[in-house]
C-alpha cells in the first residue's frame, strides 16, 4: 500500500501554469540525469565542491568517509542528490543544508536478496539530522553530532558525535588532508564497542516495522564504537579515501546479503565538475561500491539573471532655476487623471507591467500594478517609479506604488521622486533608497482622484500542455508516473471573480499498473490514488469558481466552490490577517468536502466531511519560515501540521513538514504520521529571465489517510507574502534594474 | 539508460509542443519554453573599419565582456550630471544591455547579468585626472544571485604610464596609459584606462566589475 500521489503541485503566480508543475519537475530533473548539471554550467562563485574545506559525501549523503560520517557541513543552503551502491544496497539520498548548522536528510533505498519477513528486497525511506557543534577554526577541529533514520523503520539508525581536521598541506608530495574521528551508536556501534555509557538497554531493528516515530529513548543508547578515516585530497580532482568503519551490518549479514570480512574501507574519488563526484570503494572486504554525488545550489544559478536594461530617469528641471516648472495649476483639469493614465499606461505595459488605476495629487500619486512577467517586486517598483518620474508633472513630490498580485492590493511602496533623482548612481545606491522608502498596508480601493484602467474584464486564457505526474515509492516499482495532455482554461469575469478549469488526458504511464490496494482503516481519503488511477484516462482535475476580496487593509478573503481537486469538490472560504510590514499573519479555513467518484468527472461519492483550519505563519526573517495548522483533515481526524521552510530571495524554496493528529499510530498505517518535503524552484532560475511561474512538488515518505488536507488552489499567504516588507526588501538588490 | 534519455527526449519535445490562447497572454507567457531563444547575437565588429566609424554621427562604444567574450556597440541612452562629481553617461546595447560610465570609468550595468548596482569610484576618478599617484578604495556593489548588493571593497594605487598611441579601427590616438592596481583580498585586480593626451577622454578601457561579471573592456569608437 505505498502507492501514493507525491506529485502534488502548485504554482506560484498564475494557476494556469499548475499543470506543468510536474512535468517541468521532471524535465528539470532528467537534465541533472542526462548529465546537463545546472552547476556545470555556472560561472563558478564559490570555490569548488573539491576545495580542502568542503566536505565529500559519504554513502548516506552526509558529509562524511565512505560509509562512516564525517564532521563539517555542506555551504549553507546546498542540495546534494547522491546514489550510492555497494553489496546489492543501493541508497537514493537528498541532503540539504537548512542553515549554516542544521542539515536534514532524506533516503530512499533497497536491499535486494533480503529474501524474509515478507520481502524479497527490503526497500526502506529514513531521515536524518545534523548538527555542526563547532566550525573548524585555525586549529580546532569541526565537530558534528548527528541522529541517522531518526523517524523511519530504524533499520540505520544511529547517532554520532565526530570530528574532522583538516591539513593544507601536510606531506612534501602535495595534497590536502582530512582526518576524522568519531563515536557511533547504535548501527554505527554494532562492532568494536568500548561500553556503553548511556545505558545498554537500546531497542533492536525490527523488519516490517509501521516507523515513523522520533526513537528518542534510543538514542545514544547500547554501545558505542571508535571509527575513523583519512582523505588525502591528491589534486583538485582525485582523492582517496580509508577509514576504519564499525557498522557490523548485522541485519544484512544475516540474511547473507554480502558478506562483512574487514571492517577497513577504501575509495577513490574523482571531482568530475564543481557539481558533479563520482566515487569508486572497496568496501567491508568483499564489496565493489560507487558513489554519485550531486550538489547544487539555489544561490548559484545556471544562468545570470539578466533582465533588459530600464529606462533613464529623467530629472526635473531645478526649483531654482525654473519655478513655473513646478506649477500645480496642472491639477485643476478635470481630466488630469486620465491624461497621465494613458501616458503611464502606454509605459508601463511595454515593460509587462499592468496598470490597475491612477489616482493623483498635486504633490503627491498613487499607481497600482501588477505583473504577470516580474516575479521580484523590487523591479515592479523600481520600473514603475522611472515610468512615473518620466510622466507626472515635476511638482508630483511623493510615489505611492500599490503592488497588486492576483487583484489584491497588497503593500503600498511610498517613494520620495528625489531620491530616485539622485541616488541612482550614488554609492550603495540601493541600500540607501531602501532606507527612505516606506513600505505600508494598502487600502482595498484607490482614494482621491483616480482613473481606472478598464477593459482588462472579462479575461479569458487557456492553454494546452503536456503533464506529467509522477509516483514514487512503490515496493514494486519504486518510480512511476503518467504522461499526458492538459488543457486548461482560465476566464476572469471581474476583479477577483474567475472560473478556473483543467482536463487531463493520459497518454501513456504505469501508475495504474500497481496492485496494491488501500489497507487504511480510516476513510480512504488519499490512499485510494490507485483506483483513481484506474478508472479512467480523461479527468477533470479542476472545475473552480472562486472570489478573492481584500475587506480591508490588513485582511485577505477568498471562496471557493467546485471540483477542488482530484479526489475532492466542495466549498473552501478562507480569511487572513497580514499586515504587510508584520512578520506574523493568521488565517482560519473552513470547507465543505465531498469525496468525488473514481472517474473524476462531475459526480460524487458518499463520504463527505467538514474540515479547516486555524493557521499561524511566522517568516523569522533571513528565508526562514514556520508554519503551524492546527484543525480536522479530511478523514476527520484532528490535529495539527508544522512546517518549517527556508526560501532564497531568488524564489527557491526547500521545507518540511509534520502532522500529528489524534489517529493512533496502528491506526495511520506505515509511516505513524504524515510528513514530507516540499521543494518549490522558480523557472527564472534555469532560465536567466523574468517570469512569475514555479515548480513545486510535495515528496511523502508515504502518502496515507490520517493528517490529509485538502488541496486547494490559491491559498492566501502564499499568494501574498512576497509582495509585503520583509520579502521585498530582501528583493530590494534589484530595485534600479 | 537508453529509456532515461528517450523520457528526457519525451518529456523535453512534449514541452515544446504546447500551445495557448486567450485575451492577452501567448502561450510563452503562459507556460513559458525553458528552451529559450538565444540572446540576439552581438553586433558584427568586423564592420568596425575607419571608413565605418567616420561615418558614425553618434557616439559609439565597443564594450567586450571578456568572461563570456560577448562584443557589442553601445549608443548613449542618457547623459546627467550629479552632485558626486563628473559626467554620467548611460550607455545601451542594441538588447538592452547598459553600461554607465562616469568620467570614463564603469560606475553601474543593467541588463548584463550579474550587474554592478553601483560603485564608490572616486578614488578611480580622481586617477584618471590627477597627474601624480592616487591610493584610496574603489567599491563595487554588486547584485547577488539573491538580489541583494554585495560590497567588494578593493584597495587601490594608481600609477602613470609612459604615453602611448592606441589603435581604434585604423584609427591613430595619443594616449597617456592609467593603470590602477587594486587588492581584493588576496587576489591583485588591474585596471587600464588609455586617456586622451590632451583631455580627459577615455579612449579605451580594461576594468573589472566583480567577481561574477569579470573585466570588461570598452574602446570609444567615436566621441
Amino acid at each position: 500500500m505505498l502507492l501514493m500521489r507525491n506529485g502534488a503541485s502548485q504554482v506560484r503566480g498564475l494557476k494556469v501554469c499548475s499543470v506543468l508543475t510536474a512535468h517541468l519537475n521532471t524535465a528539470l530533473l532528467c537534465l541533472m540525469v542526462c548529465g546537463f548539471s545546472p552547476s556545470v554550467l555556472a560561472q563558478e562563485r564559490t570555490p569548488p565542491a573539491s576545495s580542502p574545506l568542503t566536505p565529500t559525501l559519504n554513502f548516506y549523503g552526509v558529509p562524511g568517509l565512505i560509509d562512516m560520517p564525517g564532521a563539517g557541513a555542506l555551504p549553507n543552503g546546498q542540495i546534494a542528490i547522491g546514489v550510492s551502491s555497494f553489496g546489492g544496497q543501493t541508497r537514493t539520498n537528498f541532503t540539504f543544508q537548512f542553515s549554516p548548522r542544521i542539515a536534514v536528510t532524506f533516503r530512499y533505498s533497497g536491499i535486494q536478496d533480503w529474501n524474509s519477513d515478507g520481502f524479497d528486497t527490503y526497500r526502506d525511506r529514513s531521515f536524518d539530522f545534523r548538527y555542526l557543534l563547532v566550525k573548524a577554526g585555525r586549529k580546532a577541529p569541526a565537530i558534528s553530532i548527528g541522529l541517522q533514520d531518526i523517524a523511519g523503520t530504524g533499520i540505520y539508525a544511529g547517532e554520532y558525535v565526530v570530528a574532522t581536521k583538516g591539513f593544507a598541506q601536510p606531506f612534501r608530495f602535495g595534497g590536502a588532508v582530512k582526518v576524522t574521528a568519531g563515536l557511533g551508536w547504535g548501527r554505527l556501534g554494532s562492532t568494536g564497542s568500548i561500553g556503553s555509557p548511556f545505558g545498554a538497554d537500546r531497542p533492536q531493528f525490527v523488519p516490517g516495522d509501521p516507523g515513523g516515530e522520533l526513537r528518542v529513548n534510543q538514542w545514544f543508547r547500547g554501545p558505542v564504537s571508535p571509527f575513523g578515516g583519512v582523505v588525502w585530497q591528491v589534486s583538485d580532482g582525485l582523492s582517496l579515501k580509508a577509514e576504519y568503519a564499525t557498522d557490523a551490518y548485522t541485519a544484512e549479514t544475516s540474511r547473507e546479503v554480502f558478506s562483512n570480512r574487514s571492517h577497513f574501507n577504501f575509495g577513490m574519488e574523482y571531482q568530475v565538475s564543481p557539481a558533479l563526484r563520482v566515487g569508486g570503494y572497496w568496501l567491508y572486504g568483499s564489496e565493489i561500491g560507487i558513489n554519485l554525488q550531486l550538489q547544487v545550489n539555489p544561490k548559484n544559478p545556471p544562468v545570470p539573471y539578466r533582465l533588459s536594461g530600464p529606462r533613464p530617469i529623467i530629472e526635473r528641471p531645478k526649483r531654482l532655476s525654473n519655478p513655473a516648472a513646478y506649477d500645480q495649476g496642472w491639477i485643476a483639469a478635470q481630466n488630469a487623471p486620465v491624461v497621465i493614465r494613458e501616458a503611464l499606461d502606454t509605459e508601463l505595459t511595454q515593460d509587462g507591467i499592468r496598470l490597475h488605476s491612477v489616482s493623483v495629487g498635486a504633490i503627491r500619486a498613487e499607481t497600482r500594478v501588477s505583473s504577470d512577467r516580474f516575479d521580484n517586486f523590487a523591479i515592479l517598483t523600481g520600473r514603475t517609479a522611472r515610468a512615473m518620474a518620466r510622466i507626472l508633472p515635476p511638482s508630483v513630490e511623493t510615489f505611492d506604488i500599490v503592488l497588486v498580485t492576483n487583484d489584491f492590493p497588497i503593500s503600498k511602496v511610498t517613494l520620495s521622486r528625489r531620491d530616485l533623482e539622485t541616488l541612482e548612481f550614488q554609492p550603495d545606491a540601493s541600500a540607501l533608497l531602501l532606507s527612505r522608502t516606506f513600505i505600508s498596508d494598502a487600502d482595498p480601493a484607490p482614494q482621491g482622484r483616480t482613473a481606472q484602467v478598464d477593459g482588462y474584464y472579462p479575461n479569458f486564457r487557456w492553454a494546452v500542455g503536456p503533464y506529467i505526474r509522477p509516483s514514487f515509492f512503490d515496493p514494486d516499482r519504486p518510480v512511476r508516473a503518467d504522461l499526458g495532455i492538459s488543457a486548461v482554461a482560465q476566464y476572469r469575469l471581474a476583479p477577483g471573480w474567475q472560473v478556473f478549469g483543467e482536463i487531463r488526458r493520459r497518454l501513456v504511464g504505469n501508475i495504474a499498473d500497481a496492485s496494491r490496494p488501500s489497507d487504511s482503516v480510516l476513510p480512504h481519503v488519499r490512499t485510494d490514488a490507485l483506483l483513481y488511477a484506474q478508472a479512467t484516462d480523461t479527468s477533470l482535475e479542476q472545475f473552480v469558481l472562486s472570489k478573492q476580496w481584500k475587506p480591508g487593509p490588513t485582511t485577505y478573503a477568498r471562496v471557493s466552490i467546485g471540483y477542488l481537486e482530484q479526489m475532492f469538490g466542495g466549498l473552501s472560504g478562507e480569511l487572513l490577517w497580514k499586515p504587510a510590514d508584520s512578520q506574523l499573519a493568521v488565517g482560519i479555513e473552513l470547507n465543505y468536502a465531498k469525496q468525488r467518484d473514481f472517474d473524476q468527472g462531475f459526480g460524487f461519492q458518499d463520504y463527505d466531511v467538514a474540515t479547516g483550519h486555524l493557521s499561524a505563519y511566522y517568516d523569522f526573517g533571513n528565508g526562514y519560515h514556520a508554519q503551524i495548522d492546527t484543525g480536522q483533515y479530511l478523514a476527520g481526524d484532528v490535529g495539527a501540521t508544522v512546517t518549517v521552510e527556508r526560501q532564497f530571495a531568488n524564489g527557491w524554496r526547500v521545507g518540511g513538514f509534520f502532522t500529528l493528529t489524534d489517529v493512533s499510530a496502528e491506526d495511520f498505517g506505515e509511516g505513524s504520521f504524515d510528513k514530507g518535503i516540499t521543494f518549490t524552484v522558480p523557472v527564472s532560475w534555469f532560465t536567466g529571465g523574468p517570469t512569475r511561474r514555479a515548480v513545486s512538488t510535495t515528496v511523502r515518505p508515504v502518502q496515507r489517510d490520517g493528517g490529509a488536507r485538502l488541496n486547494v488552489s490559491g491559498r492566501l499567504y502564499d499568494q501574498i507574502r512576497s509582495g509585503h516588507l520583509v520579502d521585498v526588501a530582501n528583493d530590494w538588490g534589484r530595485v534600479w534594474q | 539508460m537508453t529509456s532515461v534519455y528517450q523520457a528526457c527526449l519525451l518529456v523535453l519535445a512534449s514541452i515544446l509542443l504546447g500551445c495557448s490562447g486567450g485575451s492577452d497572454v501567448p502561450y510563452a507567457q503562459m507556460f513559458g519554453n525553458p528552451l529559450r531563444k538565444p540572446s540576439p547575437a552581438p553586433e558584427d565588429v568586423s564592420k568596425l573599419t575607419p571608413q565605418w566609424i567616420a561615418a558614425l554621427t553618434t557616439p559609439a562604444l565597443e564594450v567586450t565582456l571578456e568572461r563570456s567574450g560577448r562584443v557589442a556597440v553601445l549608443s548613449p541612452f542618457s547623459d546627467r550630471r550629479d552632485s558626486a562629481g563628473g559626467a554620467v553617461r548611460i550607455w545601451r546595447s542594441a538588447d538592452g544591455a547598459q553600461i554607465v560610465l562616469r568620467g570614463g570609468v564603469l560606475i553601474a550595468t543593467r541588463g548584463v547579468g550579474n550587474d554592478v548596482d553601483s560603485s564608490l569610484a572616486q578614488t578611480m576618478i580622481a586617477a584618471l585626472s590627477a597627474r601624480a599617484p592616487v591610493s584610496g578604495h574603489h567599491v563595487l556593489y554588486t547584485v547577488t544571485s539573491e538580489n541583494r548588493t554585495k560590497a567588494v571593497d578593493l584597495s587601490c594605487q594608481s600609477k602613470l604610464i609612459e604615453g602611448d598611441v592606441i589603435d581604434i579601427a585604423g584609427r591613430q590616438i595619443e594616449t597617456r596609459q592609467v593603470r590602477v592596481t587594486c587588492r581584493w583580498g588576496a587576489e591583485t585586480k588591474v585596471y587600464d584606462f588609455w586617456v586622451d593626451a590632451g583631455g580627459s577622454t577615455v579612449w579605451q578601457s580594461r576594468q573589472w566589475a566583480g567577481p561574477d561579471l569579470g573585466y570588461i573592456r570598452t574602446r570609444l569608437l567615436n566621441e
